[in-house]
């Protein structure tokens, strides 16, 4: 029973730490929580080591890329993601479908 | 005096923008990590005591996370136009159905502002940046008022950015101010409207490409700018300016910003205008670079026209100018620039020419002036009418009184040809530098120039 309750609570803390997945408007988003770094390719190419956020909302500054910073809204209905272009201008709210 | 209010104008300008940055971010309390709002319009003017109605605001969307929850509205149906009450703690949005208030940190700017407008914009802030960009935002303090068009600011910060603190180091170390969409050559439209402390009206237009700021380097590309103060009417076309600002500054310091700025500085403005509004009298300098260090100005001017009252210009070609300049002494003050130049400098000019309508008339060339610890040596050719050209040499103590704003040459010894005498020529030669006479008294050995 022990190690059942030990399972269940390393299965529930290792959920909140899984890798997300994010998609559309041609745009592909690989985040991990855990490393707190986060991946861009497709329409924004790039990556970000310090991520900052949990949970529903991760944000951050590019380490390499061609943007200069993110926000991304992840509830797994309605998705969103706000890009800073390296030009310090605003995207405007771009929907993706984040697992 | 003009140059100095432009860069005063700059400075407080700046400082209003950052002020106002720091107002906004009361809108984000501490335990909200994210806000996004688009503002289709604002209306908002400070009732009477700090209490009561203040306006309106339209917004499209808001999108707020709050700890671990996020908020989306949608203001379908417009059910989410907001009427604005303040009182002096709290600021309330109230919508037909819903309303949001948000407490007013007791130290922020807010009760500042007077009255503020915005029209198409989207703000963002989080921990880690800020974005503000709209068609149109004005802000006035009763006293001030700046107006943008078609801007697009952006900050980012290590320290958490939703702190009035944290954006403004965030915007003190990097920060793009810059136009609203990519491909509009015009950039983005500052108005500001100020008076100076005798109650004399500012007023400065410009339109820059970009306004950025990174770690320590402030650098402006500018389209255009036109500033009106007391008499004066100054235009400035194309120019790139950019100066230092100590790395480790993270306050609104405007000394300490101000002193890095002048103490490194280049400017490269190849069309500046001046023009005394009342007497039509003025100046066009073209400026290929001026840089400035801790203690030394260089400037190289291929031009500047000096445009007399009575439709004469005097024309100065290839001026070069390598002069000593005391730390934290401000570029744009000229009698602090002649103070240092009279200390240690050196002053080239290739020609000197009076300018008609179809006649150009060299006067003098090759003038070097070369001072060193008040002594000045002046050599030049000059060409007056039905006189050969002949050389003129003259050595000088001079003394420059800032408060007088004089310059006083005691004449040690001159040498010019023989049938001249040296106050015949020497006042030829700064008839050249100031508008008449009545600014000049001379005697024998004596030459007082009203600067």
């Amino acid at each position: 029973m022990k190690k059942m309750m030990v399972l269940v609570l390393l299965l529930a803390s290792s959920y909140s730490f899984a890798s997300i997945r994010c998609t559309g408007n041609n745009i592909d988003i690989k985040v991990n929580p855990l490393a707190k770094s986060l991946q861009i390719s497709g329409k924004y190419e790039g990556t970000i080591n310090s991520l900052r956020g949990s949970g529903i909302e991760y944000f951050g500054t590019a380490s390499s890329g061609n943007f200069r910073s993110l926000t991304l809204f992840v509830d797994g209905v309605d998705s969103e993601l706000t890009v800073i272009g390296s030009n310090g201008r605003a995207s405007g709210i771009i929907s993706v479908d984040c697992n | 005096m003009n140059n100095k209010l432009i860069m005063i104008s700059v400075i407080s300008l700046l400082f209003k923008i950052l002020l106002l940055f720091a107002f906004l971010s009361t809108y984000a309390d501490a335990s909200s990590n994210y806000v996004s709002i688009d503002i289709e319009k604002l209306d908002y003017k400070k009732p009477d005591s700090n209490r009561g109605e203040a306006g309106n605001l339209i917004f499209p969307q808001v999108r707020l996370s709050w700890d671990e929850m996020k908020i989306s509205l949608d203001n379908n149906s417009s059910f989410l136009d907001a009427n604005i009450k303040v009182n002096p703690r709290y600021i309330k949005f109230k919508t037909s159905g819903l309303g949001f208030t948000f407490p007013l940190e007791s130290e922020s700017g807010f009760f500042k502002v007077n009255g503020a407008t915005l029209e198409n914009s989207s703000f963002i802030l989080n921990q880690d940046f800020f974005n503000f960009s709209g068609e149109k935002f004005s802000v006035t303090n009763g006293t001030s008022k700046l107006i943008l068009d078609k801007f697009n600011v952006y900050c980012n910060g290590e320290d958490d950015m939703t702190s009035g603190k944290g954006l403004i180091k965030g915007c003190l170390t990097d920060l793009i101010l810059n136009g609203l969409n990519e491909g509009d050559l015009a950039g983005a439209t500052i108005d500001y409207y100020d008076s100076t402390a005798n109650g004399e009206n500012i007023f400065l237009s410009s339109r820059l490409k970009s306004f950025e700021l990174k770690s320590s380097k402030f650098k402006l590309d500018l389209n255009q700018a036109h500033l009106e103060v007391l008499n004066y009417n100054i235009d400035i076309g194309t120019a790139d300016i950019s100066c230092e600002k100590e790395s480790k500054l993270y306050e609104l310091d405007v000394d300490r910003l101000k002193n890095a700025c002048v103490d490194k500085t280049e400017i490269h403005a190849p069309h500046i205008k001046i023009k005394d509004k009342e007497t039509g009298s003025g100046f066009d300098i073209s400026l290929e670079q001026l840089k400035t260090e801790k203690n030394s100005i260089e400037a190289v001017l291929p031009s500047v026209e000096i445009n007399g009252e009575e439709g004469k210009t005097t024309k100065l070609s290839s001026i070069k100018i390598d002069c000593f300049k005391k730390e934290n002494y401000e570029f744009y003050d000229l009698h602090k620039i002649i103070s240092g130049c009279v200390e240690n400098g050196q002053i080239d000019i290739d020609g000197i020419s009076t300018v008609g309508a179809k006649t150009e008339q060299q006067f003098a060339k090759k003038l070097n002036v070369t001072f060193e610890n008040n002594l000045v040596i002046l050599d030049m050719k000059i060409k007056l009418p039905l006189i050969p050209q002949f050389k003129f040499n003259v050595e000088a103590y001079v003394r420059h009184d800032q408060d007088n704003k004089t310059l006083t040459f005691d004449i040690i010894r001159y040498k010019t040809i023989k049938i001249l005498s040296w106050r015949y020529a020497l006042r030829k030669a700064l008839e050249f530098y100031v508008k008449g006479n009545d600014k000049m008294y001379m005697d024998d050995k004596k030459i007082v120039i009203q600067l």
